[in-house]
């Protein structure tokens, strides 16, 4: 196991079953370890323990919604820029990195990468479209611990979110990956559109192989942040049901062979609108739900080399190879790191707050032009459509 | 360091289990299984994460701030300078 002292403990993560464990510090002195300087009162912020790593913005799918506006003769930086990269997030204990695009299987030295991800003591993982995934490639990939590829639905359902129908080469691509004994998950945006039929996408994507489908909010970042996002995002009714959805995709899919439900940090806002979870906040802590970590647990390095909060907002001015000391001052990532902290209401008095913080920056800033309260969250929606006058009245 | 054969942690002491690896590229993911299905997957999860603890091979991740320590390194079993 590897142990990264935290101030509340230390964040353990385990090889023998695929888990992150957060021990306290009394369960950490049980390991015979003591946190030291890392659990003093003056410790300086930790580090991300998962980072995405675009490495290309090449990519000839030409997804309607891409985040990054991914095109095929986008930058590719070369092997030894990869590799200094790789050396920045070891040095800074980075646990987790997330290899994406652009398509990532673009790079013939894709598997390379992920070998010299495990010499550094990172685990890698991998997003693909499958599109260009061959038999010979998937060969070289057994050093991913998991390879998600995007999987919206078949046919029309993957048309919705992408604007051409991929269902083909994301299911062989699923097909070939889970017949050469690498664990495979799916990435399934949700639209209004294709939401309802969630379920059989989710079905057939298990019977396909997947172990995990992870759910994932359409966001307007990159071709995505245009007015159709308005058309596409998921409606008030969707959202303030999510939680029931879950829970039924959750139950159907736990018998053997089981399929995990997993979804992203811009959803857990979504959560507030089920009874079932807003009033047991404590829930969601033990399950090592995270919101926004953008400036805490998570961070992105983009294919020019900088570091941004998420893969969705722009990047700070600090590079890669200033992760260590650059993720504590940077005040861009600062101030993500403070906004939890500071929240204005209905976030502040949020009995979520602490896990969600915020919801989606991205979402609340291509809606509302800053980064406040995500106003597609079930609390936000009635904190605003309340009458006028209520504030000064309670 | 305690020999990995009784090494025992109490399971009141674990604040939060994430669960998979996760793989997804843009958003950071979290399981909601445990959430949502606790009586019929929560068991099986946190026993085999128990019995991880118990038994394997502990490394400390070198941080500017805490030297890499790990089983097999008599010299550097001392906590980190408080």
């Amino acid at each position: 196991m590897k142990v990264r002292y935290e101030p509340f403990g230390a964040w353990v993560k385990l090889e023998s079953t695929p888990a992150l464990v957060a021990l306290d510090r009394d369960g950490v002195r049980a390991l015979g370890l003591d946190g030291g300087l890392a659990w003093r009162d003056d410790a300086p912020p930790t580090s991300p323990i998962e980072v995405h790593l675009a490495v290309t913005q090449r990519c000839g799918a030409g997804c309607e919604g891409c985040y990054l506006d991914a095109r095929p003769d986008g930058l590719e930086p070369p092997r030894d820029v990869m590799l200094a990269r790789l050396d920045a997030l070891r040095d800074a204990g980075v646990m987790t990195v997330a290899f994406g695009g652009g398509e990532p299987v673009t790079r013939d030295d894709l598997g390379e990468l992920a070998e010299e991800a495990r010499k550094r003591g990172l685990t890698p993982v991998l997003t693909t479209s499958g599109l260009g995934l061959s038999p010979a490639k998937v060969a070289r990939l057994g050093s991913f611990a998991q390879v998600n590829v995007s999987y919206d639905g078949a046919g029309e359902d993957y048309a919705a979110v992408r604007g051409f129908d991929g269902t083909r080469a994301a299911e062989t691509a699923i097909g070939l990956l889970t017949r050469g004994g690498i664990r495979v998950g799916v990435n399934v945006v949700l639209t209004r559109l294709t939401l309802p039929r969630l379920g059989d996408t989710l079905r057939r994507a298990r019977a396909l192989g997947a172990a995990e489908a992870q759910l994932l909010r359409y966001k307007p970042a990159g071709r995505a942040a245009s007015l159709d996002y308005y058309a596409r995002r998921l409606t008030p009714e969707q959202v303030d049901s999510f939680g029931e959805t879950l829970s039924s995709l959750t139950v159907e899919h736990a018998s053997e062979p089981r399929m995990s439900i997993r979804i992203d940090c811009s959803m857990v806002p979504f959560l507030s609108g089920s009874p079932a979870v807003y009033d047991h906040p404590e829930s969601l802590v033990r399950a090592g739900i995270f919101g926004c970590e953008g400036g805490q647990a998570l961070a992105a390095v983009k294919v020019d080399g900088r570091v941004a909060p998420c893969s969705f907002v722009p990047s700070t001015t600090l590079d890669a190879a200033g992760l260590v000391a650059g993720h504590e001052r940077d005040a861009d990532l600062a101030r993500w790191r403070a906004y939890p902290t500071s929240a204005p209401e209905p976030c502040a008095s949020c009995a979520i707050a602490a896990v969600c913080k915020g919801g989606c920056k991205a979402v609340a800033a291509f809606v509302d032009g800053a980064y406040g309260p995500d106003p597609e969250c079930p609390r936000v929606r009635a904190f605003r459509a309340r009458p006028l006058g209520a504030e000064a009245a309670s | 360091m305690p020999d990995p054969e009784t090494r025992v942690v109490d399971p009141a002491h674990i604040r939060a289990l994430r669960v998979g690896h996760g793989a997804n590229c843009s958003s950071i993911g979290s399981v909601v299984d445990t959430l949502f299905v606790t009586a019929l997957l929560g068991g099986a999860v946190f026993a085999a994460v128990m019995a991880g603890l118990a038994t394997e091979k502990v490394e400390v991740i070198p941080t500017p701030k805490a030297p890499r320590r790990d089983d097999h390194d008599d010299a550097k079993l001392d906590g980190p300078a408080a």
